[in-house]
């Protein structure tokens, strides 16, 4: 649980260009495969961003501390955007 | 607790940083680090927190090997010289996260009451710094790495800190650098001089002059 929390917190920054994108895509009715194929992207990108920018990787410490890794709280991440992207198309679709 | 660190390299690119590094933390004891600017105190520490990677280097927890990075294993607590905490969360969700009271930290530091509902963004760079070390120093682990704790604090801060030092080390290993060298000099039991890449244990503070970190 702790995890969850944690992870939400490392990915408050985004949370808004996330849930925006997925909405969006939903909305253009893109299919599935390449909606999660652009998560996938995203989270890769992420991953690139903290380990080149150090100054932004400073504050993975703090995580860190709580022993959660980088790659550990962007796969938790990941996979919370897909269930709610899975979630919202689901809804959409029964609408 | 005892944490060795031992036979650590680490170059970059061509240039060597540490060569041949033995270092030992224990519990009940306080390790201080002393140097001169980019002799490789942050790099050292870094590597036993496990957020540097260096060419070489042998972790020792109780005489076992580990290869793992340490922040994996939840013994440990780093704090940086560099902001750590995140601004957009909120200061109670840092404390609630790290299992440290805010109850008590009002208690020690009754000037910060007021920020009981902010943010890390609402603090200024001395308080987010005293937050920072008290979440460090007093968050459950049983190692304690801290780089320049009393680097811009106010004094009245800098004597609680080492009051929390002390105490935490009844129940931490605790590794201390500062450029503040007098408070590292009250404080550690074992003192270590890193130069040229090398460390070397301190016996008499005056081998300090010897060594040509004091005039």
């Amino acid at each position: 649980m702790q995890l969850i929390r944690t992870t939400f917190l490392f990915l408050k920054p985004y949370f808004f260009f996330l849930f925006a994108s997925t909405i969006t895509l939903i909305l253009l009715g893109t299919r599935p495969e390449p909606v999660l194929l652009f998560k996938l992207l995203c989270f890769l990108g992420l991953y690139v961003y903290y380990r080149v920018f150090p100054d932004d990787k400073a504050q993975l410490i703090f995580y860190q501390n709580l022993s959660y890794s980088l790659r550990k709280m962007l796969l938790i991440g990941l996979i919370i955007d897909i269930s709610i992207y899975l979630i919202l198309l689901v809804i959409s679709r029964m609408v | 607790m005892r944490v060795e660190l031992d036979n650590v390299e680490l170059y970059f690119d061509d240039k060597r940083i540490l060569s041949g590094i033995y270092l030992k933390a224990e519990t009940n004891r306080i390790t201080g680090i002393l140097g001169r600017n980019g002799c490789g105190k942050t790099s050292l520490l870094k590597i036993l927190f496990g957020s540097l990677t260096p060419h070489n280097r042998l972790v020792r927890i109780n005489n076992k090997g580990t290869l793992k990075p340490l922040y994996k294993s939840k013994i440990v607590s780093y704090l940086p010289q560099h902001d750590v905490l995140p601004r957009h969360i909120k200061i109670k969700i840092a404390f609630s996260l790290y299992h440290v009271s805010w109850n008590e930290f009002v208690r020690e530091f009754p000037g910060f009451k007021q920020y009981t509902n902010s943010k890390i963004k609402h603090l200024s760079g001395g308080e987010q710094r005293v937050v920072e070390f008290y979440l460090c120093a007093k968050k459950p682990a049983q190692l304690l790495l801290l780089d320049e704790p009393f680097s811009h604090v106010a004094p009245v801060y800098v004597e609680r800190f080492m009051d929390i030092i002390r105490t935490e080390s009844n129940t931490k290993a605790i590794i201390c650098t500062d450029h503040l060298y007098e408070h590292i000099l009250t404080l550690a039991n074992d003192l270590y001089y890193l130069q040229g890449g090398n460390i070397r244990l301190v016996k008499k503070h005056e081998e300090l002059r010897e060594f040509g970190y004091l005039v």
